[in-house]
């Protein structure tokens, strides 16, 4: 009887336990047989035909199910913005299943890493414009090109500078969704005003305004560097186009400047000043980006150098008030500086592709998604929700109903006189890992700043050296 | 005889089955797996290259690996000291004559061990917070300044702070194991020490701790092994900053493959972490194997 138990037992045990590890598989990426993925690897061109030979489905008659992969979750501005877009879709295509899947943006891009890693990618998903070369590489993605050529009202709308961001040898790699520019100074002018301060244009400009800050007690800049991103997006990719111009800042991603030539260096020493005389919040190095619009809120820092990605949470953080006085400027120049102190850091760093082995209806309805995302109707709800600028032409917004943040944030492109890389965009991952890593334990006084450059010079070296 | 033997040979295999499928499929595999993929240069996706030795040449001559391995040798003494110690000497007070409310403070103790390490990162930021954390509230009211550091974000004393949070997770768990090891002492031992005259540290040093060595070695082996592989909430509290001063072997890896589209390399980090966990082990078990007890 006790033999039967226990044979019973271990009979219902091992398959309810195989049954589980079955369950741990990972989702169902697009359904195509083998063959057709060699085709696309092959011939990229054979793609293209058939999505152009066909006769284009409306949007009651397309079926397909598609995965959708993305970073706008709910604490991001453009949460909003896109959940309208996938409805206004899901509405245009009733016959189309989206699953969707949203992750922060740190979980979102080990995600797609991995992904990529397994052959597993979603069928339409967001994409650093520095992962191009990888993906290519790996016949992950596409040309853009196809689809953008066969529907020029949709091509026509976007700004063609911010196309060309996302060429890979000469061929569009992915869509542009929104404008970047990563080190716009949001500052509150009552607060100037109130210790009789204009908005330093100038470096020394700026040192007499910290001073003053300091002295009453108002954090000039709040900083949150604990994602040592936030540095080098906005300060470091600034102050090296304020020292060295932004040719040069081109030909230090892309071309043979090295990091160890000294402006690198010297702008590290910058920082450093700032920091030292208290041009920062104290707890700089460990405090998170997302309370910089807490303490600005708050009124307790003055200033904060930020992308337009960030807008969103400053005017949820900030009063009516608050909000009336808050202007938008650029960093200052710097002293002996070669660079046009007129300049933004801008760039468009994230893109949408689709999955290149999608086929059929499958791939008209991931592109259809695509240009979702991407169309005149979620550039408006971009400015008006998520407070960021479009990189569509002439795109109208209620003045009205946003906050007069906003409104100002769009019109300061067109005040610049030109647009500097993002580092965190263009370069290669590793070097961009290394400078985030080295600025960080300058910033925290663990290395000089020599020492950094040397760090990021080897490590580009390394890199080019593949 | 010999036909139930086999039998229950057969009745045994089955029921390791299951449990084998599930460590092969999780532990085995992946392991090999990654030692095949540390001999290539691999970006991810259908394109490597074998590349022989040179991960772990560029791995074993890269100073930030050499610093998160000393990142590592500070959490493990520190572990070691905190987790095992302080369990010794609180297991101690638990099995006490005079101690009330035992089975209270060892749930207290233990639940941290329950906890998931995220959760205990989340609430460890919160408690280092410099701007309203715990012990900025605590140390701003009693005026003792020195102590309202930027816990989290001055690279001299990160490490430390980290390794604050692992210790307190994991006393109970130790706590548990030396209460399961007193229980296992013989009565009449600590009986006739305590006749004697041998009492309190007295009876500690010279009867307890030779008593339960073995305990002793079985703890240090599990709290080296868990230790070498800390992660989660280093990850959350810090990411490895400010800079590289928190960086661990684990994060190491973990950047070097998912950020940079190493693979290959990062297969590299992983298999060199398991080779000097086991090493540290080793050195361990024989420095502790001493003169056998017999009770």
């Amino acid at each position: 009887m006790k033999r039967l138990l226990s044979t019973l037992i271990a009979a219902i045990l091992v398959p309810v336990v195989l049954l589980a590890l079955t369950a741990c598989g990972g989702p169902t990426g697009a359904q195509t047989p083998d063959t057709n993925a060699k085709t696309v690897q092959e011939t990229g061109t054979t793609q293209a035909a058939q999505a152009t030979d066909g006769q284009a489905k409306t949007g009651k008659d397309l079926k397909a199910e598609i995965s959708l992969m993305h970073f706008f979750v709910e604490g991001d501005g453009r949460f909003k913005a896109e959940q309208a877009s996938l409805k206004a879709f899901n509405e245009k295509y009733p016959g189309v299943t989206v699953k969707e899947e949203a992750n922060a943006v740190a979980q979102h891009e080990t995600k797609m890493k991995t992904l990529l890693a397994s052959n597993e990618l979603p069928d339409v998903f967001t994409m650093r414009t520095n992962w191009t070369e990888d993906f290519v590489k790996t016949n992950a993605i596409n040309p853009c090109d196809d689809f953008l050529n066969a529907d020029p009202e949709y091509k026509s709308a976007f700004i063609e500078s911010f196309l060309n961001i996302h060429k890979y040898n000469d061929k569009i790699y992915s869509i542009p969704f929104n404008a970047d520019y990563n080190a716009i100074v949001y500052y509150n002018k009552a607060l100037f005003d109130k210790y009789n301060l204009t908005y330093p244009k100038t470096w020394d400009e700026l040192l007499n305004v910290v001073k003053v800050f300091n002295t009453n007690n108002i954090i000039p800049f709040a900083v949150g560097n604990s994602n040592p991103v936030i540095i080098p997006t906005s300060f470091i990719s600034t102050f090296m186009d304020r020292i060295a111009g932004t040719e040069y800042v081109k030909n230090l991603v892309w071309g043979d400047a090295k990091w160890t030539d000294g402006y690198y260096a010297k702008v590290l020493d910058y920082c450093l000043q700032l920091a030292d005389i208290g041009g920062f919040n104290k707890d700089f190095n460990s405090l998170n980006f997302s309370e910089m619009p807490t303490l600005y809120g708050y009124e307790k820092a003055a200033m904060t150098s930020i992308g337009n990605w960030l807008a969103g949470p400053i005017i949820d953080n900030s009063s009516k008030e608050l909000q009336a006085v808050t202007e938008v400027g650029l960093l200052p120049s710097l002293p002996d500086g070669k660079g046009d102190p007129n300049t933004l850091d801008g760039g468009s760093g994230w893109g949408w592709n689709i999955n290149a082995k999608l086929t059929g209806d499958a791939k008209e309805a991931a592109i259809n998604l695509l240009k979702a995302m991407t169309d005149r109707f979620w550039a408006k709800n971009l400015v008006e929700t998520a407070s960021m600028n479009p990189v569509l032409k002439n795109i109208q917004f209620d003045d009205k109903a946003v906050s007069p943040i906003i409104s100002k944030i769009i019109k300061l492109p067109d005040t610049i006189s030109g647009v500097t890389p993002v580092f965190d965009q263009v370069l290669q991952p590793e070097v961009e890992q290394e400078l985030e890593k080295a600025t960080q334990a300058v910033m925290a006084k663990s290395i000089t700043p020599d020492e950094a450059a040397k760090k990021v010079q080897a490590v580009k070296e390394r890199v080019l050296a593949k | 005889m010999m036909t139930t033997g086999k039998k229950n040979l057969k009745l045994i295999l089955i029921y390791m089955l299951p449990a084998v499928v599930i460590y092969s499929f999780f532990s085995v595999i992946p392991i090999a797996l990654a030692v095949i993929y540390s001999f290539f240069e691999w970006t991810g996706g259908r394109t490597s290259g074998f590349i022989w030795f040179q991960n772990y040449g560029e791995l074993l001559f890269n100073p930030d690996f050499w610093n998160a391995f000393k990142n590592n040798v500070i959490f493990v003494i520190g572990s070691c000291i905190g987790q095992i110690g302080i369990g010794f000497i609180f297991s101690l007070f638990l099995i006490s004559r005079d101690f009330k409310l035992k089975k209270l403070f060892q749930g207290a103790l233990f639940i941290p061990c329950l906890m998931a390490p995220l959760v205990v990162g989340f609430i460890w930021i919160q408690v280092y917070n410099s701007r309203f954390g715990l012990l900025y509230m605590i140390f701003n009211s009693l005026g003792i300044d020195f102590m309202l550091q930027d816990w989290l974000g001055n690279p001299k004393i990160v490490i430390y702070s980290l390794l604050i949070p692992h210790i307190w997770q994991w006393i109970g768990f130790y706590v548990i194991v030396f209460l399961a090891a007193f229980q296992a002492l013989p009565e009449s031992v600590l009986e006739v020490a305590e006749i004697d005259g041998a009492t309190g540290f007295k009876k500690t040093k010279y009867i307890i701790i030779p008593l339960l060595r073995d305990t002793i070695k079985v703890s240090l082996i599990l709290c080296i092994s868990g230790t070498m592989k800390v992660f989660d909430h280093i990850f959350i509290m810090t990411g490895g900053g400010p800079g590289r001063a928190s960086e661990v072997l684990s994060l190491y890896v973990y950047n070097n493959t998912f950020t940079n589209f190493r693979f290959g390399y990062g297969s590299a980090g992983s298999v060199t972490i398991l080779i000097i966990s086991l090493g540290i082990i080793y050195i361990v078990k024989i420095l502790l194997t001493g003169k056998e007890y017999n009770v």
